[in-house]
């Protein structure tokens, strides 16, 4: 049973961090390939908190969203400056600075040694160490993180999101302010996938830089492509295919290393064929 | 002061192999428009054949390389023939293309850590073991031939395009595909070869950083960033660009490692990358459009 | 078609859970001793997971008669990231109910199960080093390692350097946990010991291959030695071999890993001359008996990993506890805390209060012509 908790509290995480790139990239049309920066912000934010201050875990997801958004603001004003294939090969390249920065700014995360002995959360003496307890905690914020999402895209403001994404030049005609709007949503998922970043860091109670890397971004950027773009229901399809298969092979029995990269593979490929055929994912509105 | 002319040794050593990668990276670039992200895969390809054919099947070392060129060369005219020559029929946007991309790059280096295992190999001979003293810096045989075929690989590309019916018809399709048909030219054709021909020098390079330091099936993708910074700061979709690039590459990089510190290599040249894409986005040499 | 497509997903996904279910309901079969391994099997470290295995087995097979149980070994993989090791652990803790594990691989990189088996008290034996772990050892009860204690290993190196009269020595690491905090150790001993001062350090990220510039700066601050702790021969093979292209003929230092038949396959002659600290289990019957019985098990060409004889000791003094009767986590701690046993590497297996082995004694050695030598 404890078991099958992990599982869902990695699907709860990796929801918030999906529908957090959703709102960039499915409804904006914004190919930002850094999400794992601000996750790890978030991480980071809430171990050292934790071990050096004892602050209190929900003051830390609450310090650890505002530096993630002023980090954000900072990084989506500069890619705001690009347009289409630059913005991603920007947003590459700070995924890799911050990653540089987790690992070289040795005083603050220790660097490469990690922040061992993260405490669980605890609020007016509830505890929430128990696997089920941080369960259900997860889920309350994967619910509010999906209902949030949810409000942001069917209102006027969502709307114009969507607009920028079909045609960015048609509505700057309209006299919107295009970059207001993309710098918000930006620094709106940065701030959420904060969030995701805090539960993890509670949760493996150990962070380190290499949770952080370009390939935790591509990764998150496959689970929305697969489930879908621009549609909440399925990032959240696409991160119970994508965290239940290679947990359910664990029992088939292959041999572990084939298994890995028979894995490895195996995303390579839903994301060509998605690419070749179905380029709105599984339940998506939004074509690349 | 005597560590600056190994200094430059060490720049125009890993300007060398850039400027491969972001030669054809480039060439790829000019005629298909989008970034091939999956362009990094090719050189561990052709190490990996290399190794195959000199190692496992015991050729001769040199006609393993031939082997091994030519194979990067055809993978890539086949994922060309595949998977993107499909897309831009279906007219997909680029950001299409990048993600195919990542997915070939994906499961390519799978592929490959499934038939040689995720270790690194080293090749069974090498092919030049001197080492030379230039101005004070010290380079090795191997490095000397991948410097020497950077540029005249840069100078066949240069004169193949401006004097060669072949290298004009790549200059239209470069230029604008849809003339270029309407002008009578096989556009699918030639960005084949186009593909193949970036590919073999992708899968040449792999060949030399192996009898360098070796081959794992990671070792493209940073390669490919390399390459993508280099082309960025020299000039997208320009041959001499992306040397250029390449050279100052090599050179921040190593200047960094020398004043600041080896950590930090990688966020000073990815920094780099982001201040030319905020202040010159079409890089050195690039056109202004 | 969006209906269709809702109807697969769902059917693939109850399947999958319904088998993750099946599988918690096995009964606990207290027949058996349920001992799991969890162990890198597909990532960085795969080459050490898979001696680990084998070591494993290779004690089970010494043991097999002499528990009073049939012992079956469960391995889970842990592929080299912390979000892989806490599924394992959790994995063989609370579906498979292990009564121990062996693992994780490289416990400094993933730290992310020791709070777990601690927490459900199921005692656990890394085969690699876990040195940020055991500096808490009391937040940690249940947790051991078999990797080799790094203060006597650092202390035969520096002892062996002032024998040479090594007055200046440069820093070379990359930034691996463990390989930071030896290095950390080493640059601490060496400067509370104060006759030789470290003229430099650098350090870079693991994966590193192209050294030029970094030798360039050491050789700008003229060392007379150099010590090096980097992750595999992938990295220290290009190091030496752009050494010696460089012309730079100093000392090199290094630890255990240096014996890897890897270093002198695939970089033959670079590692002419490198001096490394080694336990001191290199003539003992005990190690080439164990390599007879991995070859003749395994084939000729098994590979060890660097962790082999680590694993393997995990092993031994965990089966010796089994035989001697422990059943519980606690029995089994109780009793770790108390084993002795001979091992390879060390006549008396057995843990200090800080979880390490101790009286494991270290001796220096080179490679020359291609064979690992102990310098006299």
């Amino acid at each position: 049973m404890d078991y099958l908790i992990h599982i869902a509290i990695l699907i709860g995480i990796y929801s918030i961090l999906a529908l957090s790139l959703n709102l960039i990239v499915g409804y904006t049309g914004l190919l930002s390939i850094t999400q794992a920066a601000f996750y790890g912000i978030g991480a980071y934010a809430t171990a050292i908190l934790l071990t050096s201050f004892g602050m209190n875990f929900f003051l830390s997801i609450i310090v650890g969203m505002i530096i993630t958004g002023v980090v954000s603001l900072a990084i989506g004003y500069v890619l705001s400056k690009f347009d289409g294939d630059y913005f991603a090969l920007g947003s590459f390249g700070f995924n890799i600075i911050v990653y540089s920065i987790f690992l070289n700014w040795q005083s603050l995360t220790r660097g490469p040694l990690g922040i061992p002995g993260i405490s669980k959360p605890s609020l007016f003496g509830l505890d929430f160490g128990e696997n089920i307890i941080f369960l259900i905690l997860v889920i309350i914020f994967a619910l509010a993180v999906y209902f949030t999402s949810r409000f942001i895209t069917n209102s006027s403001f969502g709307r114009v999101l969507k607009a920028i994404r079909e045609d960015e030049k048609a509505i700057e005609v309209f006299g919107y302010n295009t970059l207001f709007f993309k710098l918000t949503i930006f620094a709106i998922g940065a701030m959420i996938a904060s969030i995701a970043g805090a539960l993890f860091a509670s949760y493996i109670t150990y962070v380190d830089p290499t949770s952080f890397a370009l390939s935790e971004s591509i990764f998150i950027l496959a689970i929305i492509i697969l489930g879908g773009l621009a549609n909440n229901k399925g990032v959240v399809l696409g991160v119970v295919c994508l965290v239940i298969l290679p947990e359910a092979l664990r029992f088939v029995g292959f041999p572990s290393d084939i298994a890995a990269q028979m894995r490895q593979v195996t995303y390579g490929l839903i994301l060509i064929l998605l690419m070749l055929y179905r380029p709105q994912g599984l339940l998506g509105e939004y074509k690349l | 002061m005597e560590i600056v002319p190994q200094l430059i040794v060490n720049s125009i050593i890993a300007g060398a192999i850039y400027s491969m990668v972001a030669l054809g990276f480039n060439l790829i670039y000019g005629t298909a428009k989008f970034f091939d992200l999956g362009y990094g895969v090719l050189t561990a390809i052709g190490g990996y054949a290399v190794f195959y054919f000199s190692s496992t099947l015991g050729f001769n070392i040199y006609i393993s390389i031939i082997l091994g060129v030519l194979v990067a060369g055809f993978v890539g005219y086949l994922i060309e023939k595949i998977v993107y020559k499909k897309l831009r029929a279906r007219k997909a946007s680029s950001m299409v293309f990048m993600v195919a991309a990542l997915g070939v790059m994906t499961t390519l280096q799978a592929i490959i850590a499934i038939l040689f295992s995720s270790q690194f190999q080293v090749f069974p001979a090498t092919i030049n073991t001197q080492t030379f003293q230039i101005f004070g810096g010290v380079i090795t045989g191997v490095q000397l031939i991948a410097l020497t075929l950077s540029i005249v690989i840069m100078f066949v590309l240069v004169l193949t395009l401006r004097f060669t019916k072949f290298g004009k018809a790549i200059k239209a399709v470069s230029d604008d595909a849809e003339v270029a048909k309407m002008v009578g030219i096989n556009t699918d054709g030639i960005i084949s070869k186009v593909f193949f021909i970036g590919s073999c020098i992708a899968g040449l390079a792999g060949v030399l950083v192996g009898f360098d330091t070796g081959i794992e099936p990671i070792m493209g993708f940073s390669l490919l960033l390399k390459g993508v910074i280099a082309s960025i700061i020299g000039g997208v979709g320009n041959i001499y660009g992306g040397v250029l690039g390449s050279f100052l590459l090599g050179f921040i990089e190593n200047f960094g490692i020398w004043k600041i510190s080896g950590e930090w290599k990688d966020a000073i040249s990815f920094s780099v990358l982001i201040v030319f894409l905020l202040f010159r986005p079409n890089g050195i040499l690039g056109k202004k459009q | 078609m969006k209906k269709i497509i809702y109807i697969i997903i769902v059917i693939v996904v109850l399947i999958g859970l319904i088998f993750i279910i099946t599988k918690n309901k096995t009964p606990k079969d207290t027949s058996i001793i349920k001992i799991g391994v969890a162990v890198d099997l597909s990532g960085y470290a795969a080459n050490w997971g898979e001696g680990e295995v084998k070591a494993v087995q290779l004690a089970l097979d010494q043991y097999k008669d002499k528990i009073s149980q049939p012992v079956e070994l469960i391995i889970e993989n842990t592929k080299g990231n912390d979000v892989g090791t806490v599924s394992a652990v959790k994995k063989l803790i609370e579906i498979d109910h292990v009564q121990a594990i062996i693992g994780p691989t490289w416990g400094d990189s993933y730290q992310g199960g020791m709070p777990i088996a601690e927490q459900k008290g199921i005692a656990m034996i890394s085969p690699s080093a876990a040195i940020e772990t055991l500096k808490n050892k009391e937040k940690f009860t249940y947790f051991f390692s078999t990797w080799w204690p790094q203060t006597s290993e650092i202390n035969t190196l520096i002892d062996h350097m002032n024998l040479s009269d090594i007055k200046r020595l440069a820093i070379v690491n990359d930034q691996d946990p463990f390989d930071i905090e030896i290095t950390d150790s080493l640059k601490k001993n060496i400067e509370a010991n104060g006759k030789i001062s470290v003229v430099s350090r650098e350090m870079f990220p693991v994966g590193v291959k192209d050294f030029r510039t970094i030798i360039a700066k050491i050789k700008s601050n003229r060392p007379e030695a150099v010590f090096i702790q980097v992750t595999d021969t992938s990295t220290m093979g290009p190091f030496m071999k752009q050494l010696k292209e460089q012309n730079v003929n100093i000392k090199v230092y290094t630890t255990p890993d240096a014996e890897n038949t890897d270093n002198i396959t695939k970089f033959p002659n670079a590692f002419d001359g490198i001096l490394y600290a080694f336990p001191s289990y290199g003539q003992d019957s005990s190690y080439n008996a164990l390599v007879d019985r991995l070859k003749s098990k395994y084939g000729a060409g098994a590979s060890q990993g660097p962790s082999f004889v680590n694993a393997y000791n995990a092993a031994t003094m965990l089966f010796e506890v089994l035989k001697g009767g422990a059943r519980t986590g606690t029995e089994i701690r109780d009793a770790l805390n108390r084993v002795n046993v001979p091992g390879v590497g060390s006549k008396d297996l057995s843990f200090s209060p800080q979880g390490q082995l101790q009286d494991v004694t270290f001796i220096m050695k080179t490679i020359t012509n291609n064979q690992f030598v102990e310098i006299k």
